[in-house]
């Protein structure tokens, strides 16, 4: 006979996300198992370290594992856990003084060298950003937040976000300026 | 309606370059995570097992002065801020005319200042 828990992959997320609030650990399982691959994609590009966002991926979801009681409405997951890894990221940023002094820009010169590969590269021009800029650029170009989204997520002014996005995209062209040029060659 | 514009050529990198993991690894991780949570509902039982033990020592060993400091605590904070006398207006405003509220009222202030501070690190 088939266990209900089977069907957990074929059910709604709003309901799996209820049973494991009620304390199913097979229900909480799906959810990792459906939730993992964004959760580590995000975080990969927030650090740009693979082994890195797989331990605070894992630390996303042990805090979820904790919290996941404290959700009113199944709804409401996809915003909370996004929001909780973003406060994992900033915990990690904060417990190695990352945000001191981050306001500035690091060197690197991608525009004059040959290009090592989308990823690459754009891991290594995303590495450039202070991380509060890095942090709102991820948001906003991988995940599709919009500024007010993401001000309501960081507990941050709309305006905050603009300014980050703006430098962030400005600097970004710079260091990937080569990646606009084939973009318009490539253009009849 | 707030404008969100994105730079189309980055666009299209970060499009590019989306982060892609296979089923197996997916499913390695997963384990991994189920392994931590196992692990991590024996510390919380210890923990709360510690706690528990804390709990009935500390109230077999302190019980009878922890009651007095809860008693003068108790009474400390239902204190009245100001003498209203007995009229109508010292029972309306009385859940809000004591030392607690205005503890409550302190707290509150704090949070708030703490958050703007908080923020401004950013």
């Amino acid at each position: 006979m088939l266990k209900a828990q089977n069907y957990y992959p074929s059910c709604p997320e709003t309901l799996v996300v209820a049973l494991a609030r009620s304390g199913d650990r097979k229900a909480f399982e799906d959810i990792v198992r459906r939730r993992q691959s964004s959760i580590r994609g995000l975080m990969r590009r927030f650090c740009g370290d693979a082994t890195l966002a797989d331990d605070l991926a894992q630390q996303v979801f042990l805090r979820m594992w904790l919290k996941i009681r404290m959700i009113k409405n199944p709804l409401a997951f996809p915003g909370w856990l996004k929001r909780l890894a973003v406060s994992i990221w900033l915990q990690h940023l904060r417990k190695h003084d990352a945000l001191k002094n981050a306001s500035e820009f690091k060197d690197i010169d991608l525009s004059a060298s040959e290009t090592n590969g989308i990823g690459m590269d754009l891991d290594q021009a995303l590495a450039t950003l202070p991380p509060t800029v890095r942090l709102c650029i991820v948001l906003s170009y991988h995940e599709g937040m919009s500024h007010g989204e993401i001000a309501k997520l960081l507990d941050m002014p709309v305006g905050t976000v603009k300014s980050h996005i703006n430098r962030g995209t400005g600097r970004l062209q710079q260091v990937l300026s080569a990646y606009s040029d084939k973009t318009r060659a490539e253009k009849p | 309606m707030m404008t969100d514009h994105r730079d189309p050529v980055l666009q299209s990198l970060f499009a590019a370059n989306q982060v892609e993991l296979s089923d197996q690894d997916g499913q390695l991780f997963t384990a991994r995570v189920m392994a931590k949570t196992r692990k991590l509902v024996y510390v919380v039982v210890a923990a709360v097992l510690l706690l528990a033990l804390l709990v009935i020592a500390s109230a077999l060993i302190l019980g009878i002065p922890i009651q007095e400091v809860a008693q003068n605590i108790t009474q400390t904070l239902a204190t009245t801020l100001f003498d209203l006398g007995n009229g109508w207006v010292s029972w309306v405003l009385m859940p809000v005319n004591n030392i607690a509220s205005l503890l409550v009222l302190c707290v509150k202030i704090f949070r708030v200042v703490w958050k703007k501070t908080r923020l401004a690190s950013f």
